[in-house]
C-alpha cells in the first residue's frame, strides 16, 4: 500500500477519533503526520530528465567470459537527491564485479558513470532499458521512469571444430567444394574411365585400359567436388529435451548443431539453420563467416518450446531444394519416425545426430534395479527406433553425451583424406 | 548502519511503550497481543516492506484505544511516535539496501535524519504551541474548521497520489 495512503488514513482516523471522543491528544498525534506529508510534498522530486548512454566492452562472448557494461547518466532536469538507478539485467546473466544498481544524488548537469561486469550462459541478452526512480528523502513521493538504452550481449555457444564431415547429397551446387558431386571431371577421387580428349594431362591417361585397344587412348575421370546445400534442424521441443527434475539435454544438442554448422561452413557449403522449438526460426542458407555469425546468433537465442512432432514441419523448397542434405539434431522420440521418413521420401538426404537421452538420464539417476530395468526397456525402444530409421535410408549418429562430440562424429561421419583412402584401398587409382 | 539500528530500536521502543501502558493498567491480554505483534514485526521487517505500514497502523490504533481507556498519554503518544519513526526508517532502510558498495550511504543517512528530526521538532512544536495558546471557537466554527481541514488533507493526499 502506498505510504501516502497509509499516512493519510491514519491522519483521518486520528482526527475523526479525536473529534468523536473530544480528545485533543488524538488530533495532536495527527500533526506530525500532517507535517510529514507536507514535507514529502514540498521536497518531492520533479520530473526526471536523464540522458543515459550504455557501452558494452564486447557484444559477443563465449559462455562464462566476462563483459563490462559502462553506463553514463547525465541529469538534464532538476536536482535529484535520492535517485535509484537499476539496470535491467536479463535473466541468465550473473554479476562478476560491481553492481547494476546505484543510489546517488545528482545535481543539475552532473554525470554519473559506473561499470559492472557480467558473465552468462549461452543466450541472447538484450540490455535495452534502465529504471530510474527518484524519491524525496522521506520516501513519500516517487517518480520512476524506464529509460530506453541501446545494447545487447550475445553469449555464443562454443563447440569443437569438426573436420571432413562426409556427406553425399544427391544434388550439389556449381561451386567447387569438398562434397563428392557424382559427376566426372577434375577432382581427386577416381570416378571412371573415358576416351582420351585433347587437353587431358598425360598423367590422367589410364595406360592399362589403353593397352587393351590399339587405336584409342583412355583417360581417368575424377569425381568433381562441389559445395552443397546443408540444412541443420535443431530440435528444441520441450517434451523430448527435458527430463526428470528439469534436466535438459538441449545444451548438448546446441553444441552439436554449432559444431556441425561450423564444420559445414568451413568446408565452403551453403548452410541454413532451423530451430524447431519455441517457434520455428529459420536462418536462411548462406556461405562464409557472415553466415556463421548469423547461425551462432540464432543458436544463442535457441530456446525450448512446445512444438509437437516433425510430421507438420514443411521445408520450403526454395531454401532447400530436393536432394540436398539435411542434418537433424534431436534426442528423438518414437513418434518422430513418420515425420523423418516423410523428409526422406521428399528426397532429402538425412543425417540424424541424436544425443542419447537414455544414457544422459541414467547418468543422473541412482543405480538401482528399477532404474536399470527401466533403462533397458527404453534403450531397447530407442534402438528399435534408430534401426528403423537406418532401414529407411537415414544415417543415424547416436551420441552418448559423456563422450566428446567430435570423437563420435569423427568416427561416424568422417571422410579420411584421399591419400589415406588410397592406402586403405590397396594402392593407386 | 545507523538506520538499521535506529529502525529496530524504534520498533522495540514503540511496542514496549504501548505494551507497558496496557500492562500497567491491567490489560494483560492486550499487552501480550502487542508483544507477539512486536516480535512478528521485528522478524517480518527483515523481508517484507509492507509490515512497517501494518506496524504503524496497529500501534497507532492501540495508542488511540489506550487514550480512550485513559492510559498514560506520554506512553501512548511515545509509542505512536516511535512507530512513526520506525515506519519512516523501514522505507529508508529498504531503499539503502539497494545501494551499491561504492555509494556513499553516510551522506544519505545524515540528510535523512536531519530532515526527520526537523519534521518531528516542527510537529511537536505545533503540538506544544497548541497546548499553551488556546482559542475557544464556538461549535459551528470548530466544525467548519474541521471540515476545511479534512477537505484540505484530502486534496493534498489526492494530489500526492496523482504525482506518484
Amino acid at each position: 500500500m502506498s505510504r501516502i495512503i497509509v499516512s493519510g488514513l491514519l491522519i483521518f482516523i486520528l482526527i475523526i477519533a479525536g473529534l468523536a471522543g473530544f480528545r485533543g491528544e488524538l488530533i495532536a498525534l495527527a500533526i506530525p503526520l500532517v507535517i510529514y506529508l507536507l514535507a514529502g510534498f514540498l521536497w518531492g522530486p520533479e520530473k526526471l530528465l536523464l540522458d543515459v548512454k550504455r557501452v558494452l566492452s564486447v557484444e559477443r562472448v563465449a559462455p562464462g567470459d566476462p563483459a563490462t557494461v559502462t553506463l553514463s547518466i547525465r541529469n538534464m532536469g532538476f536536482p535529484l537527491e535520492n535517485l535509484l538507478l537499476e539496470d535491467t539485467l536479463p535473466q541468465g546473466l550473473e554479476i562478476v564485479e560491481g553492481s547494476p544498481r546505484r543510489l546517488v544524488s545528482l545535481r543539475v548537469d552532473e554525470t554519473l558513470t559506473w561499470r559492472y561486469t557480467v558473465k552468462g550462459k549461452r543466450g541472447y541478452y538484450p540490455m535495452n532499458s534502465l529504471r530510474a526512480s527518484a524519491k524525496d528523502l522521506l520516501g513519500l513521493v516517487e517518480r520512476a521512469v524506464i529509460i530506453p538504452t541501446g545494447g545487447q550481449l550475445f553469449v555464443l555457444p562454443t563447440a569443437p571444430r569438426l573436420q571432413r564431415i562426409a556427406i553425399r547429397p544427391r544434388m550439389t551446387r556449381v561451386y567447387a567444394g569438398s562434397i563428392p558431386a557424382r559427376i566426372g571431371g577434375p577432382g581427386i577421387e577416381f570416378f571412371g574411365v573415358r576416351e582420351y580428349q585433347p587437353g587431358d594431362p598425360q598423367h590422367w591417361i589410364n595406360w592399362r585400359a589403353s593397352a587393351r585397344y590399339s587405336n584409342s587412348l583412355f583417360s581417368n575421370e575424377f569425381e568433381q567436388e562441389r559445395v552443397a546445400d546443408v540444412g541443420i534442424i535443431l530440435d528444441g521441443r520441450r517434451n523430448v529435451n527435458v527430463f526428470g527434475s528439469g534436466r535438459s539435454i538441449f545444451e548438448h544438442s546446441v553444441l552439436a548443431a554449432t559444431s556441425l554448422a561450423d564444420g559445414f561452413i568451413a568446408a565452403g557449403n551453403r548452410v541454413g539453420l532451423l530451430v524447431y522449438g519455441k517457434y520455428i526460426n529459420w536462418t536462411y542458407p548462406g556461405y562464409g563467416k557472415l553466415q556463421r555469425e548469423k547461425i551462432l546468433q540464432s543458436l544463442a537465442r535457441a530456446d525450448l518450446g512446445e512444438s509437437e512432432v516433425f510430421s507438420g514441419l514443411i521445408i520450403p523448397r526454395r531454401l532447400f531444394p530436393a536432394f540436398s542434405q539435411m542434418v537433424l539434431v534431436s534426442p528423438l522420440e518414437s513418434s518422430d519416425f513418420k515425420g523423418l521418413v516423410q523428409f526422406r521420401s521428399a528426397g532429402y538426404q538425412l543425417i540424424v545426430v541424436s544425443p542419447d537421452p537414455v544414457a544422459y538420464e541414467v547418468s543422473h539417476l541412482p543405480r538401482t534395479a528399477a532404474v536399470d530395468l527401466a533403462a533397458r526397456m527404453v534403450r531397447i525402444e530407442r534402438e528399435i527406433l534408430l534401426h528403423r530409421l537406418q532401414r529407411a535410408g537415414i544415417q543415424v549418429v547416436n551420441w552418448n553425451t559423456s563422450q566428446p562430440f567430435e570423437n563420435v562424429v569423427q568416427a561416424a561421419l568422417s571422410r579420411p583424406p584421399a591419400w589415406l583412402r588410397a592406402i586403405r584401398s590397396g594402392g593407386g587409382i | 548502519m545507523i538506520t538499521t539500528a535506529g529502525l529496530y530500536l524504534s520498533i522495540s521502543l514503540s511496542v514496549a511503550l504501548v505494551t507497558w501502558g496496557f500492562f500497567a493498567y491491567g490489560f494483560a491480554t492486550q499487552a501480550l497481543g502487542l508483544v507477539i505483534f512486536g516480535i512478528a514485526w521485528i522478524i517480518g521487517q527483515i523481508r517484507w516492506a509492507w509490515i512497517a505500514s501494518l506496524g504503524l497502523s496497529v500501534v497507532t490504533l492501540a495508542a488511540v484505544l489506550g487514550i480512550f481507556y485513559n492510559l498514560p498519554i506520554s506512553l501512548m503518544a511515545g509509542g505512536a511516535l516511535f512507530a512513526f519513526i520506525a515506519w519512516d526508517l523501514a522505507e529508508f532502510h529498504f531503499r539503502l539496501k539497494k545501494a551499491a558498495k561504492e555509494d556513499y550511504i553516510g551522506a544519505f543517512e545524515g540528510r535523512h535524519f536531519t530532515r526527520l528530526g526537523f519534521i518531528l521538532i516542527a510537529g511537536f512544536g505545533v503540538v506544544l504551541f497548541s497546548r499553551f495558546f488556546r482559542v475557544r471557537f464556538n461549535f459551528e466554527i470548530a466544525a467548519l474548521l474541521v471540515l476545511a481541514g479534512v477537505w484540505g488533507i484530502s486534496l493534498l493526499v489526492g494530489r500526492l497520489r496523482r504525482s506518484e
